[in-house]
């Protein structure tokens, strides 16, 4: 019954695979395999919904655990290793920082898939990560089992078990469940603010104990919304809805792709059919799926808009985000061009940084309209100052060695990588974001060593902790 | 029936301007269909692929003015890919064989190339108006052709146009001699032009009275055009649109002082995030009240609610057009989290006249019965992000009695709408579902049922060039485009179109 309900998959696969596949990876990569349970053995790809977004990693201190928080625009995961589990927060309460501690590590784009057969989902990050727990575990009691089992990794070198453990503990929580009540993980849509707006949509992302999140904040999801929507989303609403709106997600890649690429957006019902008129749905195969087969998070916050969303022509917007192409400057009493000028960026000027050298410069972002003229312009402020720290004896050899330096700056490859601040001090990779957003978001640039982006010592950290693992994330 | 003389009767229809009258009285009787055909000067095509263009300069010898329309509405917001078609040239050729007198030609969403625009300025003698709207493929060689060519234009009328600059300057090849312009507007052209040049055209022609400059010129050069032509009745520099960072306030103010206005047009600028200067449902009250007349309306907004829609109803029954779009897709009332249905529904309910409208925001079935029910006169439905089941698109297409072109995005319409009443859609223009729930197997049903329509199916992912590729019937199709047509299936479709 499973199988003829699932819609065709509109991308291929093979297509969405993580490009980091075809990078030679260093030996510092994780690579071990290790199913979760007996009974999970196969791998499995069976429609596999992908989805490629960028989080911002960052180690939060929640005493007296020490987590891993994962962010996608407004939604965030924290990820206890030592009991297991996850959780969602709400977001305040990490933003405010009263309660947690918060220490950026990177920003990696990562791929989502949720595996229909066995009722699993996972992520990678590249290939080194896998975070996964049978969808009952989080939250998903649909009947989806299957009996395949999607590739696990292992986190730990030494194989501290920091994956969920298959063992029936459905609804057991620690002693944090008390905060289980104001916990509750809202999804915004970039117009509209976290706290306030009812129409943010709320996503019960990897909620273990659905049953507690029902009683919370009726405005801001359904109960349901746990129960079966591991990645559904919902719109708030209060009295019988006819549907639970899934948002558009965006499958494509964050870089932009050609217009020709649709989004992949399917809006299918959501499977709230399971608490409302499931009659009404029973003729829509797919949609008893969709709570599985079309979950949906809004990452407009993060990634690229709708196609063809909102409905504006293109010389309109170009006008009106202030992005347009230089044109030649009117002097006539343009009502427009008036407008335009008080829209417009009035010089951003941001610090920027490099590691190693201690004087800094500052760069007007809005005279560039890409990443890679900032990435020339970057390489051009800091490529003096280098070769003057540098033996100057060997200025010649080391000409062709500053270029490499400065290569990859954007994504990764090279020695250097370029990050930003954003107005919440999170520290991102620059490149995933659309350019004007990133105009927008950045305040501070820095430059620093590519091995600084993967390799992260917990210990130093946290004097005192007893936790010993050093996590190496791609 | 009293026997008129057909000199009478032609008479009468020249009291006839639409052409939907002209069309009416054509089906009267066989007399009437000629004496109508052969007196119909302005000929009016809504889709350049419902009619081959041989047939209508056939029908209609004694055509003098053109206008043919080619993409869908959706093609102005990249929905439609750029070869789709709509193809400017056979219409020019069939003219220039057919109905060598042509004096007007407006073309619009259609691909219009620079030999299209040479083989037209060459071919028509009589040739005065040209008025390009939201069409492309051409540069201002092709604007250097008409200049050259045209002797005697009296307009032209570039608006909205994609024109490549290829530095000409082909406002000098206004020949000395032409006086004759009266409305000229190349708002839309991004290159310099050449100040004197201009000065000295809008100095020759003394009836000029629409002149529309880029942004290009100068204050300077805007001086000595008013100066030198001093019954200008419509001079612009570029379109005045209205931002919405001038806020909910800034409509307070318009409303209180512009009580005459008629429409009304509200961009975004910022279309990643509310700023704090963007306009809300509050601005729209406040206009609704302040100006009564408003019968046309483009608004964009972050949020609405119902409670405003109501008034906004209340305010201005006259709504002819009344688009909204809440920049984001489906958003509820913020205030009580309820779908927007209601608000809506009072629209159409007070908007007798209501003949277009563009819904966005949270939106149930219900809203869609509303429509049916009261949207009587409505001709143009735009639709996206809305709806719960096929039950929506039902009550649209049996309540529109009106209906002429519908288009939807991303709704959970499927097959079961989609051929509820098949025979609806020839009473209709055309219809655009992209990103639904409708199947192949719905489409091909679709077609197969209605041979006077065509079933068109774009279909833009890799590998799948032929219809014949193991497509199964269940394959929900990306883009579907439908419209009546007795032309047949079109032979200029790309190979990612499908017809059916």
């Amino acid at each position: 019954m499973l199988e003829e309900a699932i819609p065709v998959v509109p991308y291929d696969v093979s297509a969405v695979e993580d490009k980091s596949d075809s990078q030679p990876e260093t030996c510092r990569e994780q690579r071990a395999f290790v199913p979760l349970s007996p009974a999970l053995s196969e791998p499995c790809s069976k429609f596999p919904f992908l989805v490629r977004f960028t989080a911002a990693v960052s180690a939060v201190l929640i005493p007296p655990f020490i987590a891993l928080r994962i962010r996608v625009g407004l939604v965030q995961l924290v990820l206890f290793p030592e009991l297991g589990e996850f959780w969602n927060f709400e977001r305040r309460c990490c933003r405010g920082k009263e309660r947690v501690k918060s220490f950026p590590l990177f920003r990696k784009r990562f791929l989502l898939s949720v595996s229909l057969g066995t009722g699993h989902c996972f992520i990678r990050f590249g290939h080194s990560l896998s975070i996964l727990g049978p969808l009952e575990k989080i939250g998903m009691e649909e009947g989806l089992r299957g009996g395949v089992c999607p590739q696990l990794l292992d986190l730990m070198p030494n194989k501290r078990d920091w994956i969920v453990k298959d063992d029936g503990r459905g609804g057991e929580m620690k002693a944090s469940q008390l905060e289980v009540e104001s916990l509750e993980l809202r999804l915004g849509l970039p117009a509209s603010e976290v706290e306030k707006d009812p129409s943010v949509l709320s996503l019960a992302l990897f909620y273990k104990s659905s049953k507690t999140t029902t009683t919370t904040n009726n405005k801001n999801h359904h109960c349901a919304g746990s129960k079966r929507g591991f990645f559904g989303t919902f719109e708030s609403r209060t009295e019988g809805p006819q549907q639970q709106k899934t948002s558009g997600a965006n499958l494509k890649d964050e870089l932009h792709q050609s217009q020709e690429r649709k989004a992949a957006h399917e809006a299918p019902e959501n499977a709230s059919a399971a608490n409302m008129n499931s009659q009404t749905r029973s003729n829509h195969n797919m949609s008893n799926l969709s709570s599985l087969s079309a979950w949906h998070i809004n990452i407009r916050a993060a990634s690229v808009p709708l196609v063809g969303w909102p409905p504006i022509r293109t010389f309109r917007k170009n006008f009106a985000t202030g992005s347009s192409k230089p044109s030649p400057e009117p002097q006539s009493g343009d009502l427009q061009s008036k407008v335009k000028l008080e829209n417009c960026k009035k010089g951003l000027f941001v610090k920027i940084n490099m590691e190693g050298i201690p004087i800094g410069r500052k760069i007007d972002l809005s005279t560039y309209n890409s990443y890679e003229k900032l990435s020339l312009a970057v390489e051009e402020h800091f490529r003096d100052l280098l070769a003057a720290q540098k033996d100057p004896s060997t200025a010649d050899t080391l000409k062709d060695g500053e270029k490499q330096v400065f290569t990859g700056l954007l994504d990764g490859t090279g020695e250097y990588s370029l990050i930003y601040e954003d107005n919440e001090g999170d520290r991102m990779l620059v490149g995933d974001v659309p350019w004007d957003m990133f105009v927008s978001m950045a305040k501070r640039l820095r430059v620093i060593k590519s091995t600084d982006l993967s390799v992260i010592n917990v210990q130093d950290q946290y004097a005192g902790k007893e936790l010993q693992q050093s996590v190496e994330l791609y | 029936m009293t026997y008129f003389p057909e000199e009478v009767v032609e008479h009468i229809f020249d009291f006839l301007g639409s052409h939907r009258d002209r069309n009416a009285v054509s089906t009267v009787c066989k007399a009437w269909y000629h004496v109508e055909r052969l007196s119909r000067l302005n000929v009016f095509v809504g889709n350049c692929y419902a009619i081959r263009p041989e047939r209508v300069m056939a029908r209609f010898p004694g055509m003098k003015s053109l206008s043919v329309k080619g993409k869908p509405h959706f093609a102005d917001y990249n929905l439609v890919p750029y070869d789709w078609g709509g193809f400017a040239l056979p219409w020019i050729k069939a003219a220039v064989r057919r109905s060598p007198g042509l004096e007007d030609l407006r073309l619009k969403r259609m691909v219009v190339t620079d030999d299209d625009l040479d083989l037209l300025a060459r071919s028509f003698p009589n040739f005065r108006s040209l008025v390009l709207v939201s069409c492309e493929g051409f540069s201002t060689d092709g604007l250097a052709a008409i200049a050259t060519y045209c002797r005697g234009l009296r307009e032209l009328d570039l608006q909205e146009n994609e024109v490549e600059d290829h530095g000409r300057q082909w406002l000098s090849c206004f020949h000395e001699s032409c006086t004759s312009l009266v409305s000229l507007n190349f708002a839309c052209l991004k290159g310099e032009v050449n100040a004197g040049v201009l000065e000295r055209l809008v100095a020759r022609c003394p009836n000029l009275r629409s002149l529309k400059l880029n942004r290009a010129v100068s204050v300077e050069s805007l001086n000595e055009i008013v100066a030198r032509a001093p019954y200008l009745v419509d001079l612009g520099t570029g379109s005045f649109a209205v931002l919405d960072c001038i806020g909910d306030k800034g409509l307070a103010v318009v409303a209180s002082t512009c009580k005459e206005l008629q429409e009304l047009r509200v961009f975004p600028s910022d279309i990643y995030g509310a700023g704090a200067t963007s306009v809300t449902e509050e601005g729209l009250v406040a206009i609704s009240s302040g100006c009564p007349k408003l019968n046309s309306l483009l608004y964009f907004c972050y949020q609405m609610t119902n409670a405003a829609l109501i008034t906004v109803a209340k305010n201005c029954p006259h709504f002819t057009r009344f688009r909204l779009c809440i920049l984001d897709p489906w958003k509820p009332d913020p205030v009580t989290n309820q779908p927007l249905d209601e608000g809506f529904g009072a629209i159409v309910r007070s908007c007798k006249n209501l003949r277009r409208l563009s819904l966005s925001g949270l939106l149930t079935d219900q809203v869609f019965l509303y429509i049916g029910l009261y949207a009587k006169c409505l001709e143009m439905l735009s639709i996206a992000f809305a709806g719960d089941s096929d039950k929506g698109m039902v009550y649209i297409l049996k309540g529109c009695k009106n209906l002429r072109k519908l288009e939807i995005r991303d709704c959970p319409f499927g097959d079961i709408a989609l051929l509820n009443d098949v025979a609806k859609y020839e009473t209709m223009r055309s219809l655009w579902m992209s990103s639904c729930d409708v199947t192949l197997g719905g489409c091909k049903a679709l077609a197969a049922k209605m041979p006077r329509l065509n079933v068109e199916i774009i279909n833009e992912s890799e590998g799948t060039d032929k219809l014949e590729e193991n497509i199964s019937d269940l394959h929900k199709v990306e883009k579907m485009y439908v419209y009546r047509t007795v032309a047949g299936p079109r032979n200029d479709a790309p190979d990612f179109v499908w017809t059916l």
